[in-house]
């Protein structure tokens, strides 16, 4: 098995080694274990009023939870508010004197629940004394003091374990299937017409004499569309500078240009043709939306281009930069990760890269066995999920309780 | 050369990807001062770029307006001059509310911005025209199920049966939805392979220096 395991993760092992190793560095060096929850609670009651409180599970530290229900119904009647009160244990007056506890919150008496963030300080132990006030603010009760209550940050959220567990099975898989790529495993993947149109495109376009656009959309440079459309690009200019072709590339967004800018170089260096590479046609355009979309329409109605390509994240802008070009008779390809836009796309475009297919472009293209290999594990973790989905719909037909959370994270943070 | 511009951008990657994995599951105050830290540096680079696509921008339109050749040359010519105009003006007069920079801003790029948004409607129109043609039963599918989402939408809808505002919901909230749903699960494993491609240096198509 560790032989087997060896084999299948040559590379990839080591950086899993390194993150284990770092984590587990961590976790030594750490004075709160890794993995457990380190949460004070206690609980305070007297005959009017039962309060508990906890450090917030699952936080970055400096918070507690409070929970509070008032018994006696003849005070929950008359009051009107519930005013929270807090101090630092042990400082200060005897308990049961609430002359060193601080208001830190005024709250409706219809609330049962309050998240204590307020200048709360990791290990340091609060009392909490609750005062219930009328109308007019006339106390009707001021409650025993409860506590101490000690918040403490968590190194791991729970909640989100099923998250863990699923991206480690996924990350696992597409692992296996780029080592079984790279061994030489013969891996079919089901051919797209749109990757296939690529390079037809380019082609028609040589054959005119006229030059291609490519639109790299409109995000950022730590959007997977962006870095997927990128790497799209890449594979496209080699192919532009072998045909001798022409390609130009308006860009939003500054930090995208400067990549553009250099992968295209780079691919041109690559096919032995750096002199073809022209500067002013990858340039900046603008960063706003719709004078990017203005001027790209004027672009084409100028340039004429034979192929137009729309690759990367897309918003409104998306119909406005297919329907100018549809109107140039350039044959267009678009692909996009932004499920509002593609209808547009798929209307106005002779070939849309649907979804997840715009990442599996740049790898299809490139014919790198490692990344068909990834494209295969990808395939292979939709049927894990398939799978998983399927079972878990018989189980809550069966009535299985929890069901629905299964799934569900923990949120951000 | 070659380890400054493949090596070094790769561990950079290696080293931030991890993090950010560890940090989605990590919600510990360290972790959280360290994320803060990178994101304000993300911020100080992205406001730096500013200035590369600037140089890039005013370079590109100076040969174009430049190039007597080209009748389309005045187009760059107006670029270069309404960018350097605006921003002598935001030097000269201020960038605050009632500067003439911001009445220019809400008088004449605003307005321009909206005249392209509005084009949407008459694209909108075109396409549609293209995409319902009655071609095969799909298309004709997609086209009863754009008839009835779409008078759903007006008065007129509920007028000709109560039931059509009731067949739009559910065509929006069942096939519609599963299919959005079906596309959004194949996107994010598509964005987790793509990442991990990346984040371990498979896919080096994204960094500089990988051609050669």
């Amino acid at each position: 098995m560790i032989k087997l395991s060896k084999k299948i993760f040559k590379v990839p092992v080591n950086v899993l080694l390194v993150t284990l190793v770092v984590t587990s560095c961590i976790s030594l060096y750490l004075p709160i274990p890794l993995f457990a929850q380190e949460s004070v609670s206690a609980a305070g009651a007297s005959d009017v009023l039962i309060l508990d409180g906890k450090d917030t599970p699952n936080d970055g530290g400096g918070s507690i939870d409070l929970k509070f229900e008032i018994k006696d119904k003849s005070i929950l009647d008359k009051t009107y508010n519930v005013i929270i009160m807090r101090k630092i244990a042990g400082d200060g007056a005897v308990n049961g004197s609430t002359e060193d506890y601080k208001e830190v919150k005024q709250l409706d008496v219809s609330t049962k629940r309050y998240n204590d963030k307020k200048g709360i300080e990791d290990g340091i132990p609060y009392s909490y004394v609750v005062k219930l006030v009328d109308k007019s603010n006339n106390v009707l009760f001021t409650s025993p003091s409860y506590g101490p209550f000690i918040s403490s940050p968590q190194w791991y959220n729970t909640e989100k374990t099923a998250v863990l567990i699923l991206s480690i099975i996924s990350i696992f898989i597409i692992l296996l299937f780029i080592n079984l790529a790279k061994q030489g495993r013969n891996l079919y993947i089901r051919p797209l017409a749109g990757i296939k149109a690529i390079e037809d495109a380019v082609g028609r376009a040589t054959e005119m004499g006229k030059p291609c656009i490519y639109i790299p959309g409109i995000s950022t440079i730590d959007d997977i569309s962006t870095l997927a459309s990128i790497s799209i690009l890449s594979k496209i200019s080699e192919v532009i500078a072998n045909y001798q072709s022409r390609i130009v590339i308006p860009n939003y967004e500054p930090i995208v240009y400067s990549v553009i800018d250099e992968v295209v170089k780079n691919a041109y260096v690559k096919a032995g043709r750096p002199d073809a590479y022209k500067q002013e046609d990858v340039y900046y355009l603008t960063g706003r939306q719709f004078a990017y979309a203005s001027g790209i329409a004027g672009l084409m109605s100028r340039e004429k281009p034979a192929a137009n390509f729309f690759l990367g994240w897309f918003m409104a802008e998306s119909l406005i930069l297919a329907e100018a070009g549809a109107m140039t008779g350039a044959i267009q390809i678009a692909g996009t990760d932004s499920i509002s836009q593609i209808p547009f796309f798929i209307v106005a475009c002779d070939y849309t890269l649907i979804g997840e297919e715009l990442y599996a472009a740049g790898a299809y293209m490139g014919g790198d066995s490692k990344l068909l290999g990834g494209l295969k594990g990808q395939d292979y973790v939709k049927l894990v999920l398939m799978i998983i989905l399927v079972v878990l719909f018989f189980l809550k037909l069966a009535g299985v309780e929890g069901i629905d959370t299964l799934l569900v994270g923990g949120g951000g943070h | 050369m070659l380890f400054l511009k493949k090596t070094v951008p790769f561990l950079i990657t290696l080293g931030m990807g991890i993090f950010t994995f560890m940090y989605y599951f990590m919600p510990h105050k360290h972790m959280k001062f360290v994320w803060e830290n990178v994101s304000d540096w993300a911020i100080i680079i992205g406001g730096g770029s500013m200035a590369v696509g600037a140089i890039s921008m005013i370079r590109t339109y100076y040969r174009k307006s430049m190039n007597k050749e080209d009748p389309n040359r005045w187009y760059a010519v107006i670029t270069l001059v309404c960018m350097i105009g605006m921003t002598l003006i935001g030097f000269i007069f201020g960038i605050g509310s009632e500067t003439l920079f911001n009445d220019l801003f809400i008088n004449v790029m605003m307005p321009l911005e909206s005249t392209m948004f509005s084009l949407l409607a008459f694209y909108i129109a075109s396409a549609a025209f293209r995409s319902f043609r009655l071609k095969s039963f799909s298309a004709g599918l997609l086209l009863v199920a754009a008839i009835i989402v779409m008078l759903a939408q007006i008065p007129l809808g509920e007028n000709i049966s109560v039931h059509i505002p009731a067949i739009s919901s559910w065509i929006m909230d069942c096939p519609n939805v599963a299919a959005r749903r079906a596309i959004l699960m194949g996107i994010s494993i598509g964005v987790v392979a793509t990442a991990l491609k990346i984040i371990l240096g498979i896919d080096k198509s994204v960094f500089s220096g990988a051609g050669k």
